[in-house]
């Protein structure tokens, strides 16, 4: 299931990681503000050997604030800051992507995913940030003598004490972040997906953001707290406790949990953490929600105009009369709706009166005998009262100063309506229309006392600008307005009605005209996806044949090839036969020649 | 027939096998199967207005109501329809509002009938009942009207008021 309403995916992954940078530094940079003279306090206690409570606490604030001046109660903000913006920016993004590289929550719920997801997201930001940390602590914890700015902090570790000491217990610190980050985004995402359990439709309020981000923050405190009170031991006890300088981690630990005990050592101020953590991280969850979702998700007005009308059409008309106070969006499309419920109301009951008619004898006196003679009775007492709602109604809402408002009348009228063709009889037909007659004469009474009056003036005073709307539209207008000139007050309404009219009319026959061109359109488009078709295929066929073509052309150039070299050979040979036949001819002739010779010598 | 399958592509370019007749709930992928023949196999239909994870849930929804009957035309009666979604789908709708459009929108694009159906009647009654200023903050809706627009619709609502 996906509950989660940061992940709006229109947007890609990159700007998702934009949006989710700079929310996370505003997150972060807000709630580290409200809370920074708590931090400072918080870390002079853990540090020093004195217990915690609040009067000490709130003492040391007010100290510092008579001493120092306000905003010396700010000191190491701006490394506060500076750590703070960065760590909580890649904290949210880190959180965001490893969410979505676990897929956590993507398609079922993955509670242990969710705690995973969140360490790493700690681990991530602390591993960037922790010099910045660092920094931060023993800014805190020291007066202006020993470093001057964030930039003196760094210049002064690096020459005394080296590179390693900017990461000085950052094994810890991640360790100790994990717990912490993981419970945090857990109880905070969990907490949310039991609400949307609870409620699904409802988006989350500022409020709910902070107080599910406090509870998490309250619980992630109290997990990880004594890896906190470590690390600043660790990270500060160069400058304030120089013998604990070689000391590891789990020595620092011990020795702490010797010299001063469990609750008033590990958890040494933890009830300042349990007060400010929650602000703070309440705070941020709550920027950076609000900041992501603020401006992403969609609303209702977004959906497409079909869309929300078929919303709309599933309401009552009850409903609808109430809700056109929403916005004017939300009044345009009820008053529609409640106008087409009217405008077809008087259709339903006109039909159903022929359907009866048809039905009864044409006698009038034979008609009370018949069986549903009640039920034309009561349809005709409806139509009447429909009649008369139309004479009060009617032009007011043709010339859309009003719409047909009295929505639960229309409800009314609707359910006797059902009745009317479910039911075959009715026992006490007076009973079931009282309640139409009483709506509609309360409606019809309240309209004449409380409306009419006002659209009249409103009416009055926008004429002017209907009528010139009215003559630039088209030419045959101009000619009527003249002659409303010469009698205004008499004719001014009819003529006006007459115009809307034909303006009406004019966009009735227009739209039938789009509408068929626009089937026209369609038609057309089939066509001409038919046809590109049936091209296409025949390109290939033709060029297909070109091919077989080519290929016979070829075949033919050969055989005349060879025709030709068959005919030089045909023409050689005759030559030769030719010559032959010749030759033998002369020699014949010559022997005939010398065998008559020798006869004649013989 | 059965056990064909088409391959259908979100905007941020998954794909997703499906049978084509459960894609065929959707009346545009039907038309383009059917009217443009794109029923070659290898070929893969891109919904360039509808993003993975909202095309995972459609697709869900799809395979649940498969054996549906086709859903009836609209009637004329309002109210009696609103609360007859089934508990499969009120389960599958418990998403935030933000999906739930996302959903309609999808449903609407597809034209699946049966999905924008259930989608709307969820939003209507979440509608239901409430007070305008309520749906103002639920939809995230600025209220826009003058004083005297806001007067007036004030005045005729006071119709059936009893004195």
């Amino acid at each position: 299931m996906n509950n989660d309403q940061n992940s709006n995916p229109s947007l890609s992954n990159t700007q998702k990681i934009l949006t989710a940078l700079v929310a996370g530094g505003c997150a972060g940079a807000a709630s580290k503000t409200v809370i920074a003279p708590f931090d400072r306090a918080k870390i002079n206690f853990q540090v020093r050997k004195e217990k915690f409570s609040y009067s000490l606490c709130f003492r040391f604030i007010r100290d510092t604030y008579r001493n120092e001046g306000f905003l010396r109660l700010y000191r190491g903000n701006s490394a506060n800051l500076a750590r703070v913006i960065p760590s909580a920016a890649i904290y949210f993004t880190s959180h965001e992507q490893w969410k979505r590289i676990l897929n956590t929550d993507k398609y079922e719920k993955t509670p242990g995913r969710r705690f995973i997801s969140g360490s790493l997201a700690g681990a991530t930001a602390s591993t960037t940030t922790y010099p910045l940390d660092l920094a931060r602590a023993r800014m805190a914890v020291t007066n202006k003598t020993v470093y001057t700015n964030l930039y003196s902090v760094f210049v002064s570790i690096l020459r005394t004490e080296g590179v390693a000491a900017l990461y000085r217990g950052a094994l810890w610190s991640i360790f100790g972040v994990l717990p912490y980050s993981g419970c945090v985004f857990f109880t905070y995402e969990s907490l949310k997906h039991v609400r949307f359990d609870y409620q699904s439709h409802r988006p989350l309020t500022k409020f709910e953001r902070w107080l599910f981000g406090a509870i998490s923050g309250l619980v992630g405190q109290t997990a990880s707290y004594p890896f906190d009170v470590v690390r600043r031991r660790l990270q500060t006890a160069a400058v304030i406790r120089p013998n604990e300088k070689s000391l590891g981690a789990i020595a620092t630990a011990r020795k702490i949990i010797r010299e001063e005990g469990i609750t008033s050592g590990l958890y040494k101020g933890v009830t300042m953490n349990w007060f400010k953590g929650p602000i703070a991280v309440g705070i941020s969850f709550m920027t950076f929600d609000t900041m992501m979702t603020s401006n992403l998700s969609l609303s209702f007005s977004d959906l497409p105009i079909i869309v929300q009308d078929k919303i709309i059409h599933s309401l009552t008309y009850t409903e609808l009369s109430r809700l056109r106070s929403i916005s004017k969006h939300f009044h345009h499309l009820c008053s529609d709706e409640l106008n087409r419920g009217y405008f077809q109301l008087e259709n339903i009951v006109h039909d159903l009166q022929k359907q009866i008619k048809t039905k009864l004898p044409r006698r009038e006196s034979e008609r009370h005998k018949h069986p549903l003679s009640t039920k034309f009775d009561i349809i005709s007492s409806l139509d009447s009262r429909i009649q008369w709602l139309k004479l009060t109604f009617g032009s007011s809402i043709q010339n859309s100063l009003c719409c047909f408002y009295p929505g639960r009348l229309l409800d009314e009228i609707y359910s006797v309506l059902n009745q009317l063709k479910t039911q075959q009889t009715f026992p006490n037909p007076r009973t079931l229309l009282q309640e139409t007659r009483d709506m509609s004469s309360m409606a019809i009474e309240h309209f004449r006392e409380q409306i009419e009056p006002k659209l009249q003036q409103t009416r009055f005073a926008s004429l002017a600008v209907i009528r010139s709307n009215l003559t630039t539209f088209s030419p045959s207008t101009t000619h009527t307005s003249v002659s409303t000139h010469h009698h205004p007050k008499r004719s001014t309404n009819g003529l006006l009605r007459q115009q809307i009219d034909t303006l009406n009319n004019r966009v009735y026959k227009q739209n039938l005209i789009v509408k068929s061109q626009k089937y026209q359109l369609k038609h057309y488009k089939q066509l001409l996806r038919i046809r590109t078709k049936s091209l296409v295929r025949q390109h290939k066929r033709l060029r297909c044949l070109e091919k077989k073509s080519k290929e016979t052309e070829q075949l033919l150039m050969e055989i005349r090839k060879d025709n030709d070299t068959l005919l030089q050979r045909f023409d050689q040979f005759m030559l030769t036969y030719d010559e032959r036949s010749h030759r033998m001819s002369t020699d014949k002739c010559n022997e005939l020649s010398s065998h008559s010779k020798r006869r004649k010598i013989n | 027939m059965a056990g064909n399958k088409i391959k259908l592509q979100s905007n941020d370019g998954d794909t997703f096998d499906v049978d084509v007749e459960i894609a065929k709930q959707s009346a545009t992928i039907k038309t383009m199967l059917e009217d443009l023949g794109m029923s070659e196999e290898d070929d893969v239909i891109p919904l360039p207005n509808v993003n993975s994870a909202i095309l995972k849930k459609v697709i869900q929804w799809a395979t649940h109501h498969k054996d549906d009957p086709p859903p009836p035309e609209d009637d004329e009666n309002r109210e009696k329809n609103l609360s007859d979604i089934s508990s499969w789908d009120q389960d599958f709708l418990k998403v935030d509002q933000g999906t739930l459009f996302e959903l309609i929108l999808a449903a609407n694009y597809l034209d699946i009938k049966g999905l924008l159906d259930v989608t709307c009647k969820t939003v209507a009654n979440m509608i239901k009942g409430r007070t305008p200023e309520e749906i103002r903050r639920q939809f995230n809706i600025k209220n826009d009207f003058t004083p005297q627009e806001e007067e007036q619709i004030k005045k005729e609502n006071e119709w059936c008021e009893e004195k």
